[in-house]
């Protein structure tokens, strides 16, 4: 991995809340509109419920370290009037960061027997 | 709506500029997220989402504000403790289920059954008309001090009014009674009230029209050429299901054709309470009633009602100073006085109404806090003593006596909150029922609004403040020096004893009330009617090409219906004008030849000679009248035959009625025929007499027979109009009055008891809780379980058997006040046995529920723990 300033920036932002971590993840795909993201969110934690507001709370955490942006939809798309979520570059580079050092610690279960093989199942 | 208001209440932990910048987003994406879960798991999908957000966001939005500590000021550090305290409260909570649960419920239904009075008297007094601007709407009456005075105002004065300077516009109305709208003249049609009203009446209310317009001045004369009429929104869908091109198309109000020239907005139903359905120019009045009072000259002042809007920046009090100087002063010299009200009921009355009305509001939602907060009482104090040794422990560790009290009230808070949620739902759930039962279309009047909610969070405030202050203050005498719990002393036990004897009391004559009315019910439907009512069918139809100047061609229908139906397969058919217990009328007869002064009153019921035994109707004497237009033969029920001639046979007399003589025939035995309650003098004459198109009526299992009979009709004419209805369903729908009452005497009795079992718990829990102490000591001693549970529980008990025998007792006013509300029991005794074992029944199974819990729980001390405990 080639190092950028982002990964030097996104180093301090480490380790990332799961919260967090799942609404990056959900945007990792693409911008997403508050209804989408709460839906990925709630289907990425397993159909934990997610509180809205809550939600908004954490995306304007987020957006003040800059991992996000918000964005806004094109006049011909149907929702116009509605804020859209994207990552940025820095949020990018945390998520994979977080993925990468998640993956390692999931290594480190697997190896300790405590999960399945790949497919991670209890 | 209800979960946007909740929603957004619960945002207000947030701090404001999250709000500014989210709050909107937030409550949408909550509805969205709400319909999502709504359609993939139904309402627990829904509860999920919303106990997750009662949860989430106060305790979020609290820690949101602590963290934007850089606007910090005292406020906020407070509130970040109550976030602590609420997190504290809610672990606390969760360890005594059993009592959160208990105390939920029992606030909620307190909450509910006081928000659910509170918005009655919203909805019908304390709201004005549905309109735009509301405040600035003002009725314009005179003011009637002496009985002799004006009792209302003329067109004169509505011309007089108009030159004010105080009102912008002003506009007359006068009420239409019975308005019968149809498609063809004379048909079966919708409707009940409207309103004649000057072309300013729309501008005034600024009721918008969503098609067409409003009326012209010169629709509004004496003479003028086209009638003209607006209707409702409800009307547009119920007639003509909303379809766009309905302006400019006809209909009958009685027999004159009104050419539609404009819809009202959805949720205007006009002047409260009543519930219009179509407006017509004032001066159409003149068509239907010439005589009106309004038009004569001699006739003094009457009876315009007359609304005006304030002109911006002007009072009621000038614009009513103004509009008495306008009416020239009487003969004698005396000017009459203007009053200029708003449009509400309460406004429109004077002082002492107003007084009467709030008393009742206020000790109304006293009695109900009295109640609930006297069940309470004793759960929370029960809850104090169990955690006494929590608390004590807290102190020790340094917390303040303050913090524990704030941390009590907390806890308090936070089940109020939840209650009056809960509470909110409660009553939305009850007025969605009582409108479906009661087919009312007055939504927008009843719908909560910010009266409603103002009222239930300042109720549930109370609530919470009866509920927590005084087992706090309690609470917080615990010292570290003292010992056992037993600081907190008992209250007036007696007292609360006697409280729930009344609940119980009141609980099950509102029970039996219930068992009652429901027993009346199903015996009027189901039972025998002097014949038996099952399976009777009653076919109706209303052919679609039949003008009234075409006898022939009705006749024409009809006979070809009748010899269609002559077929072999069908059970015996009989001819009806009119369909027993819903459209049997009255009318006088004269016998011949007496005295021409007296007549007798009857009901008429027209039917053939083979209606006689399909339902079964037996003769005394004599037989059935013959069956034919121009067949002048008659049979009566014998309440008829006594009551026209007395003492003498009837058979051979003759009878007038119609201006037609009738030769009696024949005598039935009397049987309930046009109502289910009371048997009244009934004249049979043959089918048609009264109606061009009898309706058939056959005894059949199962909708097999008279889908076969509507199956023939409409192959005569495809386009008739047939409705099939048993004859029980007809009784069940003339009894709504009767099953509603039942139904809210169930519900009122249920919730009584639900609050009275409540308050059992809480008196018991209470109970074992001082005495924890003592059972331990005798159960150490060797005292038998059953003999600890005895001396317990004696006092309750007490109340239990007490709180039955009031309450049969009470219930045997019964009969009277179901009589007063014009409900009948139809020969059944108040006294009634059976209802009395049902409502005793439920109540021992309720009791029982009550005490297994305290009771278990006392069973539960081991001694050994219990002495140690208190060491």
């Amino acid at each position: 991995m080639r190092s950028t300033p982002n990964d030097a920036r996104a180093a301090t932002l480490l380790p990332l809340q799961p919260r967090d971590y799942l609404i990056l993840l959900a945007l990792a795909d693409g911008p997403l509109h508050g209804h989408g993201l709460l839906r990925a969110v709630e289907a990425e934690a397993g159909g934990v419920l997610f509180d809205p507001a809550n939600l908004y709370r954490l995306l304007r955490k987020l957006e003040r370290d800059a991992l996000v942006s918000e964005v806004r939809g094109t006049a011909r798309q149907e929702h116009q009037r509605r804020r859209q979520y994207a990552l940025t570059a820095l949020g990018r580079a945390v998520l994979v960061r977080e993925s990468a050092r998640l993956a390692a610690l999931a290594d480190a279960a697997r190896a300790r027997r405590l999960v399945g093989g790949r497919s991670g199942v209890r | 709506m209800f979960l946007r208001v909740l929603y957004r209440a619960l945002m207000l932990a947030y701090p404001r500029d999250f709000r500014r910048e989210h709050g909107s987003d937030a409550v949408r994406l909550f509805l969205e997220a709400c319909q999502a879960d709504h359609r993939t798991r139904g309402t627990v999908g829904v509860l999920a989402r919303v106990g997750r957000a009662l949860v989430d966001v106060p305790t979020r939005g609290f820690a949101e504000r602590a963290a934007s500590r850089r606007h910090a000021r005292w406020p906020v550090a407070l509130l970040s403790d109550l976030g602590h305290d609420v997190r504290y409260g809610l672990r606390a909570l969760r360890r005594s289920p059993t009592f959160t649960i208990i105390a939920i419920l029992t606030m909620t239904i307190g909450i509910a059954l006081s928000t659910a009075m509170f918005t009655t008297f919203n909805a019908v007094a304390l709201r004005g008309w549905p309109v735009e601007h509301a405040g600035t709407l003002v009725l314009i009456a005179p003011e009637s001090a002496s009985p002799q005075g004006p009792s209302g105002f003329g067109l004169d004065d509505l011309e007089r009014f108009r030159r004010s300077q105080t009102l912008t516009t002003v506009a007359g109305s006068r009420r239409a009674f019975n308005v019968n709208v149809a498609l063809e003249p004379g048909g079966r049609g919708e409707g009940g009230f409207g309103g004649h009203v000057t072309p300013e009446f729309v501008d005034a209310t600024g009721v918008r029209l969503i098609l067409g317009r409003n009326f012209r001045s010169d629709e509004d004369r004496e003479g003028a050429s086209e009638p003209v009429v607006i209707i409702s929104y409800l009307l547009w869908q119920r007639l003509f299901a909303g379809s766009a091109d309905v302006i400019g198309r006809t209909v009958y109000i009685g027999k004159t054709a009104h050419t539609i020239i404009g819809v009202a907005r959805e949720g205007w139903r006009g002047q409260q309470p009543y519930r219009d359905d179509v407006w017509l120019p004032l001066h159409a009045l003149r068509t239907y009633q010439p005589q009106d009072t309004l038009f004569l000259r001699d006739a003094g002042r009457c009876c315009l009602e007359i609304v005006g809007r304030l002109a911006p920046g002007e009072s009621r009090a000038r614009a009513a100073a103004e509009l008495t100087t306008l009416i020239p002063p009487g003969p004698d010299g005396h000017r009459h006085r203007v009053r200029v009200s708003g449009t509400s009921m309460l406004d429109r009355t004077s002082g002492y109404v107003w007084t009467a009305a709030l008393t009742l509001v206020v000790v109304a939602t006293a009695l109900v806090l009295l109640l609930t907060g006297a069940n309470i009482a004793h759960l929370q104090l029960a809850r104090a003593m169990a955690r006494a040794r929590e608390i004590r422990t807290r102190i020790a560790l340094g917390a303040g006596r303050g913090r524990v009290v704030r941390q009590l009230i907390g806890e308090a808070m936070l089940l109020t909150v939840v209650a009056g949620v809960l509470a909110m739902a409660v009553v939305y759930a009850l007025l969605d029922t009582l409108m479906r039962i009661s087919e009312m279309e007055l939504r927008d009047a009843w719908t909560p609004d910010a009266a409603v909610y103002g009222y239930c969070i300042g109720v549930s405030l109370a609530m919470s403040v009866t509920f927590s202050l005084l087992p706090a203050l309690r609470s917080a005498r615990i010292g570290l020096a003292h010992g056992a719990g037993q600081t907190v002393t008992a209250p007036r036990l007696r007292f609360n004893l006697a409280l729930l004897t009344t609940q119980i009391a009141l609980s099950v004559s509102l029970l039996t009330g219930a068992v009652l009315l429901h027993r009346v019910f199903v015996h009027a439907i189901r039972g025998d009617a002097g014949f038996p009512l099952d399976g009777l069918t009653v076919i109706s139809y209303e052919p679609a090409a039949v003008s009234p100047d075409q006898p022939d061609a009705a006749r024409a229908i009809r006979r070809s219906v009748e010899h269609a139906l002559a077929g072999p397969s069908l059970p015996p058919i009989g001819l009806l004008d009119s369909v027993p217990f819903s459209t049997v009328f009255s009318a006088r007869v004269q016998p011949e030849g007496g005295d021409p002064n007296v007549s007798y009153s009857v009901d008429v019921a027209p039917m053939s000679a083979s209606a006689f035994d399909v339902f079964g109707i037996p003769f005394v004497r004599g037989r059935p009248h013959a069956d034919g237009d121009g067949v002048s033969e008659a049979v009566l029920n014998e309440s008829a035959a006594r009551r026209i001639f007395p003492g003498q046979p009837a058979i051979g007399r003759v009878l007038v009625y119609a201006k037609r003589p009738y030769t009696v025939v024949g005598v039935t035995r009397d049987v309930y025929f046009a109502s289910r309650g009371t048997i009244r003098p009934t004249l049979h004459v043959p089918a048609g007499t009264a109606r061009r198109f009898p309706s058939f009526v056959l005894r059949a299992d199962g909708r097999a027979a008279s889908d076969q009979v509507g199956a023939i009709i409409s192959r005569v004419d495809p386009r008739a109009r047939v409705t099939v209805r048993t004859i029980s369903d007809t009784i069940a729908d003339r009894l709504r009055d009767e099953r509603m009452g039942a139904q809210a005497a169930w519900a009122g009795g249920l919730l009584a008891l639900a609050l009275a079992m409540f308050g059992v718990f809480g008196v018991f829990a209470y109970v074992v809780e001082e005495r924890r102490r003592e059972i331990g000591i005798r159960v150490a001693l060797g005292a038998e379980k059953r003999d600890v549970l005895n001396a317990l529980f004696r006092p309750a008990r007490v109340a239990v058997v007490g709180g039955l025998g009031f309450g049969l007792i009470l219930s045997l006013s019964l009969g009277p006040i179901l009589d007063s509300m014009g409900m009948s029991l139809f020969g059944h005794s108040p006294f009634d046995p059976v209802a009395f074992a049902i409502v005793g029944m439920i109540l021992s199974v309720a009791a029982f529920v009550a005490t297994i819990i305290p009771a278990r729980r006392a069973l539960g001390v081991d001694p050994s723990v219990m002495l140690k405990e208190d060491a």
